[in-house]
């Protein structure tokens, strides 16, 4: 079976996931919606979005989910995700690749996003914000670790003050769970995506699909992440251990789970 | 003495990007009846500033970013304009279909100059360029799409006030 809106129906109903969300994808929404409502025997439905380049779909209409800010380019949105009687910020984002983007023009980027999201929490009053998506950075990146980029920090513990003073300006803490996936020492492949680069630096395995939780959102984060490599009898990976994109994707599709706060 | 200096260079109506593109968010606001507001965000970074159009439903509390404005630190012309990328094909009313001699051609190509169409160097040339990016037709369409649903949630609550 190697039909990828197939192997997503699958993946949905095997791990009951709620919320799906895609980017660069080929598959129409209605298209979507139709096959993981059979697959899960469920209605999925496309919250109301100005944006459509980052298609979500959800199973339950409760999470809300309206977009509340998008950019015309497609690559952010942000969402109100409800979760009992507590609204979140779910924002998805899609960052340019690195081969037509320098590093440089990477981080000025994410510092725009950075931007986005801290106004659009001031403006609701609410720093809740869970933030994912393929960031074609890696965790250690300027773009993601500097403050005004996404100041995203390897251990809970850093962020647990909220943020950090550079020059008089604050900026806040996200935590990133994603720098415990490189590498053998843990569960799963050492990355989301490879790359063999033809010159001296090559990191062969990277995490650009990262999943980043602000200190006020982890209450509802109970820390599963997963870097899905099979769906039922499917290997996502070829016999080398490297993501089969004749299969899915080149990229490993990522899963986190979100509970409710007592 | 004659005086050599370019027509643009005058004391009358000199404003920056920034104002510039306040002046057309309050346009919007006006035109729209408020259905719409639009902000301009101001964000200083390494090595330059990038001013944010966004525009906002006031109805149903959704703002979409359509295109970004940046310059220098110190400097604020020449400015360039970031337009949103084009709709995808089908949604398009006109779409290029390329052909065998593309290719050719594209092997053919020598390097040469390309001009960016979006960076103005005054305020006067900034303000041709703004109208222009504010009629692409991504931008129009966001707009609408926006003004269609601040209508359509008025709409419904005209309704539920008048149930």
């Amino acid at each position: 079976m190697n039909n990828p809106i197939e192997l997503l129906a699958k993946l949905v109903a095997e791990k009951r996931i709620d919320i799906v969300v895609l980017a660069e994808s080929s598959i129409q929404t209605i298209t979507l919606k139709e096959e993981l409502g059979h697959s899960t025997e469920s209605s999925f439905h496309e919250p109301h979005a100005e944006t459509g380049r980052l298609q979500l779909v959800c199973r339950d209409s409760e999470f809300n989910l309206r977009e509340i800010y998008g950019d015309a380019n497609g690559r952010v949105t942000i969402r109100v995700l409800r979760i009992g009687s507590h609204e979140l910020l779910l924002a998805a984002a899609h960052l340019p690749s690195k081969v037509n983007w320098s590093p440089e023009d990477q981080s000025t980027q994410v510092q725009s996003l950075s931007k986005q999201i801290r106004d659009e929490e001031e403006r609701r009053r609410n720093s809740r914000t869970i933030l994912f998506g393929d960031f074609n950075m890696n965790p250690f990146e300027a773009g993601v670790v500097k403050a005004a980029g996404l100041h995203a920090m390897m251990a809970k513990s850093i962020t647990e003050n909220g943020g950090r003073v550079v020059q008089g300006e604050t900026y806040p803490f996200f935590y990133n769970p994603m720098w415990g996936f490189f590498g053998d020492r843990t569960e799963g492949p050492p990355g989301t995506v490879y790359h063999r680069h033809s010159g001296h630096l090559s990191y062969e395995w990277n995490i650009f699909d990262q999943v980043l939780i602000r200190p006020d959102a982890l209450p509802w984060f109970p820390g599963t992440i997963e870097i899905v490599t099979r769906i039922g009898t499917t290997d996502l990976l070829r016999s080398n251990g490297r993501p089969d994109r004749a299969v899915a994707s080149d990229h490993l599709p990522l899963l986190f789970q979100l509970s409710e706060c007592e | 003495m004659t005086d050599l200096w370019p027509e643009d260079i005058t004391s009358d109506d000199v404003l920056g990007p920034q104002e510039i593109l306040e002046g057309q968010a309050k346009e919007l606001a006006d035109r729209t009846g408020s259905l719409l507001k639009a902000h301009v965000t101001r964000q200083e970074m390494e090595d330059r500033i990038e001013l944010g159009f966004e525009v906002q439903s006031e109805r149903t509390d959704n703002r979409v970013r359509l295109f970004v404005v940046q310059h220098r630190l110190e400097f604020e012309y020449p400015v360039t304009i970031v337009p949103p990328p084009s709709l995808p094909d089908y949604l398009k009313q006109h779409v290029y279909r390329s052909g065998m001699l593309d290719t050719v051609k594209a092997f053919q190509r020598e390097g040469g100059w390309v001009e960016n169409e979006w960076v103005a160097s005054s305020p006067r040339n900034f303000e041709t360029k703004l109208q222009k990016v504010l009629a692409l037709y991504e931008v129009k369409a966001m707009v609408l799409s926006l003004l269609a649903s601040a209508k359509a949630a008025d709409s419904r609550d005209d309704g539920e006030s008048d149930a």
